[in-house]
């Protein structure tokens, strides 16, 4: 009868490393590849998120731009007409464009 | 600054003015279609038998008739204004999403992980909401951006119709509509609203498109 559960089980054998720090196996030798410093996931290549790829597209923002400028109209509009759009002038009716 | 109209009115203030309604009309009538069209397409992909039949199949019978047309018909009975605008423009543009979330849910029901969920006992409200729905949202966001532009402009052609915004309140469509008449004298009272219109169209476009872009994982090199 086993007194505990550590003396049932096999001491554990090592298997001996050559001067390389790899194994023989079948007369070969396997050599071990050095380990990245930031550990395994920093060697892997890190694809950047979702907003980050965003904000770099010029395109989305360019095309964001106009649509929010668009939106500050819709939503601050009376604040920055410069006329009422009801206000009708007879004086006035179908003047050209001009600048200042 | 951008000249008057034929009574008057200030072309800037009134293109100013009518950025409200314009997309009033475009984010509610895509947030109407994006929430049925997506509910519709989730149910139906998921469930499939007769519930997909009698959905899909209703669907397919909007998606058939011409959306000005189907819209001129609509308004023609419920009468115009900014609500009914996003109503029928919301209905419109449900079959497009609910095709784009049923094709995705199709997709997405047969992958490993969904599989799983159910095999560890997962309800299919569970499996819809928590796995299924998250994975097919990215199509569906840039169907937004696009749907939005094609919104703005059914809201433009309608409002030019007579059958959107009721004057005196500013749109652009309606902006161009009364333009039509002077454009011989007065060239510039309907190119700035037409300008305006091509212009944020073109720029929700390149937005949506270069969204595409991002989130789609096929397009990525």
């Amino acid at each position: 009868m086993v007194s505990s559960i550590h003396e049932s089980v096999a001491p554990r054998q090592t298997m001996p490393r050559n001067a390389a720090g790899g194994f023989n196996v079948s007369g070969g030798l396997l050599r071990r590849a050095p380990r990245p410093a930031g550990g395994v996931d920093a060697a892997l290549p890190r694809r950047p998120g979702v907003p980050v790829r965003l904000g770099r597209s010029r395109r989305l923002r360019a095309g964001a731009a106009v649509f929010l400028l668009v939106l500050a109209a819709a939503v601050i509009g009376p604040a920055v007409a410069p006329h009422d759009p009801l206000e009708i002038n007879p004086r006035l009716t179908l003047r050209a464009f001009a600048p200042g | 600054m951008l000249g008057t109209d034929e009574f008057g009115r200030d072309i800037l203030s009134r293109i100013i003015y009518g950025a409200r309604p314009t997309l009033t009309v475009a984010v509610g009538a895509s947030s109407l279609a994006l929430v049925l069209g997506s509910l519709a397409g989730l149910v139906a992909g998921f469930y499939r038998g007769l519930l997909d039949q009698v959905l899909m199949r209703s669907l397919d019978t909007l998606l058939s008739f011409p959306p000005i047309l189907l819209a001129m018909l609509v308004v023609g009975f419920l009468g115009p204004g900014v609500r009914n605008l996003v109503l029928v423009i919301g209905i419109l543009f449900v079959p497009t999403f609910a095709r784009l979330a049923y094709a995705e849910t199709l997709r997405v029901k047969e992958l490993e992980y969904v599989a799983a969920a159910g095999a560890l006992g997962a309800t299919s409200q569970r499996l819809l909401v928590q796995h299924i729905l998250p994975n097919i949202t990215a199509p569906l966001i840039v169907q937004f951006s696009l749907a939005m532009a094609a919104a703005i402009l059914l809201e433009s052609g309608l409002s030019f119709l007579g059958l959107g915004v009721v004057p005196p309140e500013s749109s652009w469509g309606l902006m161009i509509a009364g333009a039509r008449g002077y454009m011989a004298q007065a060239p510039n009272s309907m190119l700035w609203p037409a300008l305006v219109i091509a212009t944020t169209i073109l720029a929700i476009n390149v937005a949506g498109d270069a969204l595409r872009d991002v989130l789609d994982p096929r397009l990525r090199s």
